[in-house]
C-alpha cells in the first residue's frame, strides 16, 4: 500500500465491509481484526481494550495465523509513559524494533469536539525485524480511527438495546401486580424476573415490620431462579452497625463495601418518604459487575415495588379493620378518601401523573327494580371481582356509594387510564349473570367510565371527583356503555360553543 | 453435520488450536460424521461465558465439552450448569487419578461426578544451570527456601546483568502478566498460612502467617526480580527463551520443535536446565488440574462424553499433554511422562508428593477471583511505586471481609 489513491480504496472498502449487520461488539472486532489483516502486513495484530479504573489494556482478540483467538495479556498504563500518551491522544502511534517489530496505534472514538479512548491496536512481525513504515504506520493509524468509530457505534446501539429489552421487561413485571393478589406470590414472580432480565445472580427483599422496628427476610431468587425464604433473618433498625440498618437510614456504607459496591445494588424502598424495605441484587458469584445503566431502572422500578408491596400490606391491614366493602370486596369510601389525600401529596412532590376513574352500572336502577335486590347484589360482586383482576397491584378502588366505584390510578395520564378502563369495561361487558325468568335467561351488564387527571383537569380530590363525575355524566348522555376523560366532555363543549358563535 | 463445540483455555499459546487438531486427528477418524469447533477462551472469558450460558438460555454459541480448572467443577455444578457424568457412565470408574484430584471431579451431597481431569501442572523452580553457575549459587544448598531465593536473585542481579546483558533473575509465570492466587499459594502455605479455615466457613487472609506468604512472594517484583512488563508492553522473554535465570513452573519444557536448527538450540537449552521443588518449608507447592465437563444443556452428550474419555485417559490426551508440557492426569501417565526427563524428574516427583490442591470447596471460584482482583489491585499499586507492606495488609483485610460475606451468602461453606 504506497499510493494515496490505494490508501484511500482500501480505507473506503474497510469502511463498508465493516458497515454490514453486525449483532455486537466483538462480532465487529473480530470481523474488523480479519479485515486489517487483509491490509496490514503483520503476524500477528491485536485489539486490546481500555479498562479505565484498573488503567490498563486488556486483550480482547489477537488474530494469528488465520485464527481469531482470545489470549491472556495485560499492560499496565503507567501516566505519562508512551503508550498512556498513545491511549489518551497525546501520541499517533508507538513502534518498537525489539524484541521485533510491533507497532501500536490508539482505538480513539471522536464526534465534534468528544472523544472516548477505547483502546489500542498491535500489529506485530514476530519473525522478522523489519519495522513497520512511515505509510505502514499511517495506514495502521487510519484504519484504527475507523474501527474505533464503529466500536463505539455498535456500543450505543448495543446499550440502546439492551435498555429497551430491560424496559419491556419492567412492563411485563409491572403487569405481574394486576395478575397476583397474594403479596408473597407478587413478591416471588417479580423478584424472578428482576434476576431473569437483568441477568443477575441473585435478588433478596427485606421488609421493615409495621412497628418500624426490624428489617425482616422475605425472600431470595437465586441465578437459577430458586426461590427461598429468608424469614429467619431479622435486623434490628437501631443497630447502626448493620449494614442494612445503616443503608436505610441513608447513612454511608462501610469502607468494607467499596470493593465490591460495583456487584452488589441496595436499593431502599420507599413510600411517601417512609422506607418500607430493601431491595438487594447482586452478581456476587459471577463477579461481574452490575451495569450502570440497570442501576438506574432498577432504582426507578424499585418505586413501583415499594407501592405496590405497601398497597398489598395496606390491604391486609384495611381488611383487619373492616375497610373493606363486604359485598364488593373493595375498599370503602372512607378508606378511598384517606388514601386518595395521599396520593395527592405524592404526587405534588413529583412530577409523576394521576388519574381517577369514576364507574357507575348502566341501568342499575332497572337491574334492581325488574330482577329483585338479590341480582343486583349479584352484579356489584362480579364487579369487584373482575376490577380486583384486571387492575394494576399499584391502582385503588373503591365502592364510592350505591353502585358507583372510583378507582385511584397513579402513575398514569388520562390517555393511560382510559387503556386500562378498556380492558376493565371489556371485562364487565364479558359479565353474565344467570336469571331464569330473565326474557335471555341471563342479565349482561355495561357500564359507563369518567376520567379526570391530575394536575390537568383539577388539583384537589373533590375537584378531581367533580371532573370525573362530569365525564360520566357525558358518556351517560351520550348513550351509556362508554369511557371518556374530562377533557373529552370539554372538547365537546367548546365545540358547541364555537358551534353557536358561529 | 453434527458440529461438537469444544471450549478451551490458551493450553499452547498461539498454537493452540492447531496441536488441539493435530492431537484429535484419531478421533475424528473415529467419528466421520462429526464435526468438531475448538472455541479458545481465557480463564476470565470462560468464566464470564459459563454465566451466561446460565443466566440466558438462547444465548449462542453453546458447548458441548469445556475446559475449567479442576476448582471450578463445584461452583457450575451447583449452579446446575454440569452434567452429572456418572448419568454418561455408571460405571465410571475415576481409580485411576490420585485421590486428591477426584474429589475435584466431585460435588454435592451425593458425590456425584461432574468433571473429569484432562492434565496437572505441579509447581517447581526451574533454573539455567550457566546462570546460576555464573553469579555462584548452588541450587541445591542455595534454593531450599525463600530467603535463599531471595539471596540468589541478589547476586543473579548484580552478576548476571553485567555478564549477559540478561536482566531479569526470575521470569513471571503469570500469563496476565499479574500474580494470583495460584502464584501465592505456595509462599502461603510455606509461611504456615491459608485462605480459609478447614470447614471452609471464613476467611484468613487477614492472619499474619497468610500475610507474610503474600509479601513473600510480591517481594520478587517489588525488588525488581521478576519484571511483570517489558517497556514495548510485550512479555518479557521467559526462562524458557533463554531469557530469565529461573521460574516457577508447573509445566515440563514443551515438546521439540521439528526444524533441526531450532531441535538443536532447544535441545541444548534444555540440557541446561535444571529444577527444584518449590523454595519454602517443607516444599509445599501447588498441584492444579485442568478438568473437562459437559454442559447439561448440550445436544451432544454421548459425543462429548467419548471426546471427554479419549482426553482424559486415552492416547490422544497423553500425547496432547506432553505438546503442551503438561503432566497427563493418570497416576501412571503423570509417570510415563517424567520418565522422559530425567534432569528434572526427582524434582518434580519429591513435588507431587508434597503438593496440595486448591481447596475443593463450592464457591472458590468466585473466592479466587475475589483474590486476584486484589493482587490485581496490589500490582498497580507495585508499578506505580506505591506499594508497601500498610497498603497490603489493608487490601488483604478487605478481600478477607469480601469472601467472608459471600461465604456467609452462599452458606455451602464446605
Amino acid at each position: 500500500m504506497s499510493s494515496t489513491a490505494g490508501i484511500r480504496e482500501s480505507l473506503y472498502g474497510f469502511h463498508k465491509e465493516l458497515n454490514h449487520h453486525i449483532s455486537g461488539e466483538d462480532e465487529m472486532l473480530s470481523r474488523g481484526l480479519r479485515l486489517i489483516a487483509d491490509r496490514v502486513k503483520a503476524e500477528r495484530i491485536s485489539v486490546f481494550m481500555l479498562a479505565p479504573r484498573r488503567r490498563e489494556l486488556t486483550l480482547k482478540f489477537t488474530f494469528h495465523a488465520g485464527l481469531m483467538l482470545e489470549m491472556v495479556e495485560e499492560i499496565h498504563l503507567t501516566e505519562g509513559g508512551p503508550l498512556w500518551k498513545l491511549v489518551h491522544g497525546r501520541k499517533r502511534m508507538q513502534s518498537y524494533s525489539s524484541p521485533h517489530a510491533v507497532l501500536y496505534v490508539p482505538l480513539r472514538w471522536s464526534s465534534g469536539g468528544d472523544e472516548a479512548a477505547l483502546g489500542a491496536l498491535r500489529f506485530e512481525r514476530v519473525s522478522s525485524r523489519k519495522t513497520f513504515g512511515a505509510v505502514e504506520r499511517e495506514f495502521a493509524f487510519l484504519l484504527a480511527a475507523e474501527l474505533a468509530q464503529n466500536l463505539y457505534r455498535t456500543r450505543v446501539a448495543q446499550a440502546l438495546q439492551r435498555q429497551l429489552k430491560r424496559l419491556e421487561a419492567l412492563t411485563d413485571l409491572a403487569a405481574v401486580f394486576a395478575s397476583s393478589l397474594r403479596v408473597e406470590d407478587g413478591l416471588k414472580l417479580i423478584l424472578q424476573g428482576i434476576v431473569q432480565h437483568f441477568e443477575l445472580d441473585r435478588a433478596r427483599l427485606y421488609l421493615v415490620d409495621r412497628e418500624k422496628e426490624f428489617l425482616r427476610g422475605e425472600l431470595s431468587v437465586d441465578v437459577r431462579g430458586k426461590v427461598r425464604t429468608l424469614r429467619e433473618e431479622t435486623v434490628s433498625l437501631e443497630d447502626s452497625s448493620h449494614r442494612f440498618a445503616r443503608i436505610l437510614k441513608g447513612d454511608s456504607p462501610d469502607s468494607m463495601m467499596k470493593h465490591y459496591e460495583e456487584r452488589v445494588l441496595h436499593v431502599p424502598l420507599a413510600v411517601q418518604g417512609q422506607k418500607i424495605g430493601l431491595l438487594i441484587v447482586d452478581n456476587l458469584i459471577s463477579q461481574e459487575t452490575v451495569a450502570g445503566e440497570d442501576i438506574g431502572l432498577l432504582r426507578s422500578f424499585a418505586g413501583q415495588i415499594a407501592l405496590a408491596v405497601d398497597n398489598a400490606r395496606l390491604f391486609e391491614e384495611v381488611q383487619a379493620l373492616s375497610l373493606y366493602d363486604s359485598l364488593t370486596g373493595l375498599p370503602v369510601r372512607r378508606y378511598f378518601n384517606q388514601r386518595f389525600q395521599e396520593e395527592l401529596y405524592r404526587v405534588e412532590r413529583s412530577t409523576e401523573p394521576l388519574s381517577i376513574a369514576m364507574i357507575d352500572v348502566d341501568f342499575f336502577k332497572s337491574i334492581n327494580d325488574s330482577y329483585g335486590h338479590q341480582i343486583g347484589d349479584q352484579a356489584l360482586k362480579k364487579i369487584g371481582v373482575v376490577i380486583n383482576k384486571r387492575l394494576r397491584k399499584i391502582d385503588f378502588p373503591a365502592r364510592f356509594g350505591g353502585d358507583e366505584i372510583l378507582i385511584l390510578l397513579p402513575q398514569s395520564k388520562a390517555e393511560d387510564a382510559a387503556k386500562i378502563m378498556e380492558r376493565l369495561l371489556g371485562d364487565i361487558r364479558d359479565i353474565r349473570i344467570p336469571v331464569s325468568f330473565a326474557r335471555a335467561g341471563e342479565v349482561r351488564l355495561t357500564a359507563s367510565i369518567g376520567i379526570a387527571a391530575y394536575p390537568e383537569d383539577a388539583r384537589s380530590a373533590d375537584d378531581l371527583i367533580a371532573r370525573a363525575d362530569e365525564a360520566l355524566y357525558w358518556v351517560k348522555s351520550k348513550g351509556r356503555d362508554g369511557i371518556a376523560t374530562f377533557q373529552d366532555s370539554v372538547r365537546e363543549r367548546s365545540g358547541l360553543r364555537r358551534k353557536e358563535a358561529a | 453435520m453434527r458440529e461438537l463445540q469444544l471450549w478451551v483455555l490458551p493450553n499452547n499459546g498461539y498454537d493452540t488450536v492447531p496441536t488441539m487438531r493435530e492431537h484429535l486427528a484419531p478421533f475424528r477418524r473415529e467419528h466421520p460424521g462429526l464435526g468438531l469447533g475448538i472455541w479458545v477462551r481465557t480463564e476470565e472469558s470462560m468464566w464470564r461465558h459459563l454465566f451466561r450460558l446460565l443466566k440466558n438460555p438462547r444465548q449462542k454459541p453453546r458447548p458441548d465439552l469445556v475446559q475449567i480448572p479442576s476448582h471450578w467443577t463445584g461452583t457450575f455444578a451447583r449452579l446446575g450448569l454440569l452434567q452429572e457424568l456418572g448419568a454418561l457412565d455408571p460405571a465410571l470408574d475415576l481409580s485411576r487419578w490420585p485421590a486428591a484430584l477426584r474429589d475435584h471431579c466431585r460435588a454435592g451431597e451425593g458425590g456425584n461426578v461432574y468433571s473429569l481431569p484432562w492434565w496437572i501442572g505441579v509447581r517447581v523452580l526451574y533454573y539455567r544451570k550457566d546462570a546460576l553457575r555464573r553469579a555462584g549459587v548452588d541450587p541445591v544448598s542455595d534454593l531450599g527456601d525463600w530467603e535463599g531465593l531471595r539471596g540468589a536473585c541478589r547476586r543473579l542481579a548484580a552478576k548476571w546483568k553485567s555478564s549477559t546483558g540478561r536482566t531479569h533473575p526470575v521470569a513471571n509465570p503469570n500469563p496476565r502478566e499479574s500474580i494470583s492466587l495460584r502464584d501465592v499459594a505456595p509462599c502461603v502455605w510455606g509461611r504456615g498460612g491459608d485462605f480459609f479455615a478447614s470447614d471452609g466457613s471464613r476467611s484468613l487472609l487477614q492472619r499474619e502467617a497468610s500475610f507474610r506468604g503474600v509479601v513473600d512472594y510480591f517481594d520478587l517484583v517489588r525488588n525488581g526480580w521478576m519484571p511483570l512488563k517489558g517497556p514495548s508492553g510485550l512479555a518479557p522473554r521467559d526462562l524458557f527463551d533463554g531469557s530469565a535465570a529461573m521460574q516457577i513452573s508447573g509445566r515440563l519444557p514443551r515438546g521439540l520443535p521439528g526444524r533441526a536448527v531450532a531441535r538443536r538450540a532447544a535441545e541444548r537449552a534444555r540440557e541446561e536446565l535444571g529444577a527444584v521443588p518449590y523454595p519454602n518449608a517443607g516444599g509445599r507447592t501447588l498441584l492444579t488440574s485442568q478438568n473437562l465437563a459437559i454442559p447439561a444443556d448440550s445436544q451432544l452428550p454421548r459425543e462429548s462424553f467419548a471426546l471427554l474419555r479419549e482426553l482424559a485417559f486415552g492416547v490422544s490426551g497423553a500425547s496432547y499433554a506432553a505438546a503442551i508440557g503438561a503432566l497427563p492426569s493418570t497416576e501412571r501417565g503423570t509417570d510415563e511422562a517424567l520418565q522422559g526427563y530425567p534432569a528434572l524428574e526427582r524434582a518434580f516427583r519429591n513435588s507431587l508428593d508434597r503438593a496440595r490442591m486448591l481447596p475443593s470447596i463450592g464457591s472458590f471460584g468466585t473466592l479466587e477471583k475475589v483474590f486476584d482482583r486484589t493482587m490485581d489491585r496490589l500490582v498497580q499499586e507495585v508499578v506505580g511505586g506505591r506499594c508497601d507492606e500498610r497498603s497490603m495488609r489493608e487490601e488483604l483485610i478487605h478481600a478477607g471481609a469480601e469472601i467472608d460475606y459471600i461465604l456467609s451468602l452462599s452458606g455451602d461453606g464446605a
